[in-house]
């Protein structure tokens, strides 16, 4: 019996031991074949839960008397949303709307203020009544001889002998005169020359603001007015106080600001409560849970430990202790905007969606931008208004203006199915999201999905996102197409062949065939004859300097540099403009390394002399520029021959118009970081933060290719300088920049007539007229650009080993030459393993 | 007429009856039963992954999975970095393996002979198992930096100054820490093999009038032949582990010579290319075997010796 109790144990055990096992492999089956499913990431099941997420996007149309430039804020309390802001007209006001759940304006009311005034932040009761921050600004001018005596910084002395200018005379702002136009136009005059005398005489002053906290019946009538800032109540020097948040809660009215939170009275104004802020929390954000609760919290860096994490807790409201820490999402704090909930503690939106979750808890995804179809960034104010519905303040993408939308959640049986493409991107950009919408918008056959890697970040590990990237890649998880960043190893994916090779695309494309591109660009970026990578746009960046100093040719080495350096008596601290070691080891040998290092043959030189001179040349930079060395005009030492080169970062011909007649003030040469003496690399470099790709095992090429080439056409190029700031590809419209370039710029007046203008630069106090390019300089610049060859290639490897035997360098501690022998053994051995 | 009747001896198999067969055939099927997970968790976690290695050194990547013989294998001989470690890597087993045995023998010998302050010597070889590696490492580097306390002794000498962990004689600091840590247990091994030697074979040896020497190399070095071979398999194993110190010392890209195999497996992981890994391993594997088999036969032809 015994021993028959012990095998029926053992086999139990075993039974167990065996079902464990196979559950893990179905999974695991499960896994392998959602990851060799087209497209990556499942693609198909990814479309069917995007549908989940998809809400219809409204403008609401807003009653007549509501100004939509007026609104700023907006609340829901009960069934009423409180949309509100201040209106500047013949004189200030503050304006109040009460909608309903749909929109419909229920009552209105403005508040007069005076001309020095302004309501910021405010929260609403049951009752309607308004709480709000009110500030009074005031400037008070210094005597002048308290100006040469006392050091700038002594306010507390200064504020005794200050000469306050004379402010408006307070008028009661219910009380309109006929008198009164006449007063306030005779008060503005005073203020005017007051400021006029300020200008002209250079006097200085300090802002002597002071904060309110108001309460306002719905009608707009005064309850009381609390001073908040001051000698007794404010932070040190009062008038830099400034609240950051002011909330509505049963017990009391909570105003925060970093110093302290205070809860005041409603009813009478009187402060109940204030609590100092705790050395280790910052009031970076004042949140309100559904229920009430004050959440308070941010960012704290503790500077011994070089390190921080995020810190919040909840204000007893009836106390107002701050001592119950609260964990705020399980994510990144910093990336969401926080609203009171509705089923859950907080509402919340980032630039991808909006999310809810409770404190502590995980978000819940409720919407997706790019899935709903909607260009927005997150939003200034959202309320829920029903089940599925959100009211929301954001800015017309088109005009800038304020407008109010409605999102409701569509069923997702009643989404049409498209063919899902998936894209992968740590941090979605603006403009990709634009491209994404416009193209799901348009496009009848084809869908982008959206996975964004970023979002997996957290304070425990920032690159978990990358991480995360990198492991979907290596077992076959590539999606359909790729915005690339500067943090992945995009070198590593195109040779292990994850990228397709669009060069036959763009040769069987009718319209892309037929244009002409800077294929130096693209060179720059892919293997030859390959084309993994598409460029939709790019900068240049290079040291900048007299032509007459450096001849015409560009390319320089260390050694030259120093010796023109010492002809013309420079300071190390002021060569390539205001630099410390730290900068010059980032210009010289971050952006320069790539004369040292040569990965198309696997090899590097830096046991040479070139860079041996280099570490010694960086070495006799400053380790530290003092503040006196940013004092002056730092911007003339370029045309006064105080500083030899800058560092010029050209983006549009704008930008080299500026460097020539204005940094500069006569021709430039675009001399290049030195190159080691290499005369197929003139030590300019290609940037482009912006590239894309296609995965090789896409099961929707042609899809990814419709959405792909977008980039390269013209209507694209055209617009590339206007709305990313960089040099498009296509020829054609690069060529339409280069005419602009020989014009003066111009604006087009009310009457539709344009009108030029001259740009101007300011050189040691005297204001300078830059004249557009000739033609002769704009056709040089243009072959200047189509004649670079190298990209900026940043390999933190290879950074953190030059870095860490530098070290010993700069010290004193080792020669140059030990340092550049360890050098280039270790950066060998890297470029032997990835070459 | 008489039969002749022959004596017909059954086999084992045959003696014995028909129950006990299904008794032995039951009992080897409950003993597979309760094998199985044990079998099912080695060739999920050791067989299985052996295979996944193969595999993937004979496609060219995970993406695409096409076929493409041994072009990894010939990828990854032909890499300088490759080369170099693998180098490196022979020439540090080659140097320190047989210091480790041979070193932690002698001292065996000598804690087994008559000598004051045996266990404090013990205790004192013993320590180092005891350090953490952090520890470890932080004071290597300590010792060995630029202007560490080897440079000042060295000075003595009038020697200039090295940076001894980022010169070609870095080599030297590592087998000495790895000779630190692991004589000490190699001594242990080595003692209590030369403990189990039978005392009356040796007596034997000194009435045929053997000296020390003839003794030792006679008598005992056969009888400690298989704990030979285990110590230095043992130390073979450690010599690849010596990757752990080195790592924590340099990063992951050393100077040259301190750039072991394991180096450039742990890089190329890291870079996602794992044709290269997964050849490299198996070469190295390859190695291993064939060393291993000859260790293995040397043994067997001392252990014949004995048993003879």
């Amino acid at each position: 019996m015994k021993t028959n109790g012990k095998r029926w144990i053992a086999l139990f055990l075993a039974l167990v031991m065996i079902v464990g096992m196979t559950a893990c492999g179905k999974k695991e089956k499960e896994n392998q074949e959602n990851a060799s499913a087209p497209g990556g990431q499942d693609a198909a099941a990814n479309a069917e839960e995007m549908k989940q997420y998809v809400y219809k996007e409204e403008k609401l149309s807003l009653p007549e008397d509501v100004n939509p430039e007026t609104i700023s804020e907006m609340h829901k309390v009960g069934d009423s949303i409180y949309v509100s802001g201040m209106s500047y007209g013949e004189r200030p006001l503050y304006a109040v709307y009460r909608l309903a759940e749909d929109g419909q304006l229920q009552d209105s009311s403005e508040i007069a203020l005076k001309e020095n005034e302004d309501i910021g932040r405010v929260c609403f009761d049951e009752d309607g009544n308004l709480y709000g921050i009110r500030t009074r600004y005031a400037w008070e001018v210094m005597d002048e001889e308290v100006i040469g005596e006392e050091e700038m910084g002594d306010e507390a002395e200064s504020m005794e002998q200050a000469v306050p200018v004379e402010t408006p005379q307070e008028a009661d702002p219910d009380t309109v005169t006929e008198e009164e136009p006449e007063t306030e136009e005779a008060e503005t005059e005073e203020t005017e020359a007051s400021a006029e005398e300020l200008i002209a005489d250079e006097e200085m002053g300090f802002s002597s603001d002071e904060a309110f906290l108001v309460k306002y019946t719905p009608d707009g009538t005064e309850q009381y007015a609390v001073k908040l800032n001051g000698d007794e109540n404010g932070a040190e020097g009062g008038s830099y106080w400034y609240a950051n948040g002011i909330h509505y809660t049963p017990d009391g009215i909570v105003v925060s600001s970093y110093e302290d939170i205070r809860i005041y009275d409603p009813e009478t104004g009187e402060e109940k409560n204030k609590v100092t802020m705790p050395d280790n929390l910052t009031a970076d954000y004042v949140i309100q849970t559904k229920d009430g609760k004050i959440v308070i919290g941010g960012y704290n860096y503790n500077q011994a430990a070089e390190t921080g994490n995020f810190v919040f807790k909840e204000l007893d409201t009836t106390t107002g202790k701050l001592d119950k820490d609260i964990t705020l999402t399980s994510g990144m704090a910093w990336r969401y905007n926080f609203f009171p909930g509705a089923n859950k503690d907080l509402i919340m939106t980032d630039d991808s969606g909006i999310y809810e979750a409770d404190l502590g808890g995980e978000p819940v995804k409720l919407m997706d931008f790019v899935a709903s179809d909607v260009l927005a960034d997150g939003f200034m104010s959202l309320v829920p208004v029903g089940e599925g519905k959100f009211l929301t303040m954001g800015s017309n993408p088109e005009t800038g203006e304020r407008q109010l939308f409605t999102y409701t959640k569509v069923d997702p049986s009643t989404i049409k199915d498209k063919i899902p493409l998936t894209m992968a991107c740590y941090y979605l950009g603006w403009r990709t999201k634009n491209m994404v919408v416009d193209f799901n918008k348009s496009n009848d056959t084809y869908r982008i999905n959206i996975v964004d890697y970023s979002i997996y970040d957290s304070e425990a590990d920032y690159n978990a996102g990358m991480t995360r990237f990198n492991a979907d890649i290596a077992s076959g998880n590539i999606p359909d197409l790729l915005e690339l960043s500067t943090n992945m190893p995009v070198d590593s994916y195109m040779s292990k062949g994850l990228f397709e090779d669009l060069a036959p695309y763009m040769e069987k494309d009718a319209e892309l065939s037929g244009n002409k591109y800077l294929t130096n660009v693209f060179d720059a970026f892919n293997p030859e004859g390959k084309m993994y990578q598409i460029i939709p746009s790019f900068s240049v960046t290079t040291l900048v300097g007299k032509s007459s100093i450096f001849g015409k040719e560009p390319g320089i080495t260390v050694a030259e540099l120093e010796k023109l350096r010492s002809e013309f008596n420079i300071d190390y601290k002021y060569l390539m403009g205001p630099s410390n070691r730290e900068m010059a080891f980032y210009l010289l040998l971050v952006y320069g390394n790539n004369s040292f290092v040569d990965w198309k043959s696997g090899k590097c030189d830096f046991d040479n002399e070139e860079f041996i001179n280099l570490l010694d040349f960086i070495g006799r930079f400053p380790k530290e520029l003092n503040e006196s060395d940013w004092e002056e005009d730092t911007q003339s030492f370029y045309r006064n021959g105080r500083s030899l080169v800058e560092n010029a970062y050209f983006s549009g011909y704008q930008d080299y118009t500026m460097d020539r007649y204005g940094t500069f003030g006569e021709e430039i040469t675009f001399v290049g970081y030195p190159n080691g003496g290499k005369e197929d690399y003139s030590g300019s470099l290609i940037n482009s933060y912006r590239r894309f790709a296609m995965g090789s095992t896409s099961a929707n090429k042609e899809g990814a290719w419709e959405f792909l080439r977008t980039y390269l056409t013209k209507d694209y190029q055209d617009k590339v300088a206007e709305q990313e700031g960089n040099f498009p590809v296509l020829e054609s419209a690069l060529e339409e920049l280069e005419k602009k370039a020989q014009e003066k710029p111009y604006y087009t007046d009310e009457d539709g007539k344009k009108v030029e203008y001259d740009n101007t630069w300011w050189v040691d106090g005297q204001e300078i007229k830059i004249e557009p390019l000739s033609k002769e300089e704009a056709a040089a610049f243009t072959g200047y650009l189509k004649s670079l060859t190298h990209a900026m290639s940043f390999d933190e490897n290879i950074m953190n080993i030059i870095q860490e035997e530098m070290g010993p360098v700069l010290e004193g501690q080792k020669p140059a030459s030990e340092a550049a022998r360890i050098i280039q053994s270790r950066v060998s051995i890297y470029i032997n393993e990835n070459s | 007429m008489k039969q002749l009747v022959i004596p017909f001896r059954k086999t084992e198999k045959q003696n014995k009856p028909h129950h006990a067969d299904k008794r032995t055939g039951k009992q080897r099927a409950i003993s597979w039963g309760f094998l199985a997970p044990s079998v099912a968790g080695v060739f999920l976690f050791f067989v299985a992954p052996f295979f996944v290695v193969i595999y993937y050194s004979l496609i060219n990547n995970v993406v695409r999975r096409e076929f493409v013989g041994l072009s990894n294998f010939i990828r990854t001989i032909e890499n300088n970095a490759f080369k170099l470690a693998a180098v490196n890597t022979m020439k540090f087993s080659l140097i320190a393996v047989p210091l480790a045995v041979v070193l932690s023998l002698l001292l065996a010998i000598v804690l087994m002979s008559r000598i004051p302050m045996k266990s404090t010597f013990r205790s004192f070889f013993l320590s180092p198992l005891m350090v953490p590696v952090a520890s470890v490492v932080l004071i290597w580097q300590i010792l060995f930096n630029y202007n560490g306390l080897v440079n000042d002794i060295v000075a003595v000498f009038g020697v200039d100054k090295i940076d001894w962990l980022k010169s070609p004689h870095a080599q030297v600091a590592i087998i000495l820490l790895f000779l630190w840590k692991n004589l000490g247990y190699n001594m242990i091994l080595f003692m209590a093999a030369l403990a189990s030697v039978p005392q009356d074979l040796i007596e034997v040896a000194k009435l045929e009038g053997a000296n020390d020497f003839q003794i030792f190399y006679i008598v005992k070095l056969r009888f400690i032949s298989s704990t030979i071979l285990f110590v230095t398999i043992m130390s073979l194993i450690n010599s690849f582990k010596v990757f752990r110190e080195i790592y924590l010392m340099t990063g992951d890209y050393p100077y040259d010579s301190l750039y072991m195999l394991q180096h450039f497996m742990n890089n190329t992981f890291q870079a996602l290319d794992y044709q290269r890994l997964s050849a490299a391993a198996i070469l190295m594997a390859l190695v291993m075997i064939v060393i291993i088999a000859v260790l293995m036969k040397t043994e067997d032809k001392f252990e014949k010796d004995i048993e003879e």
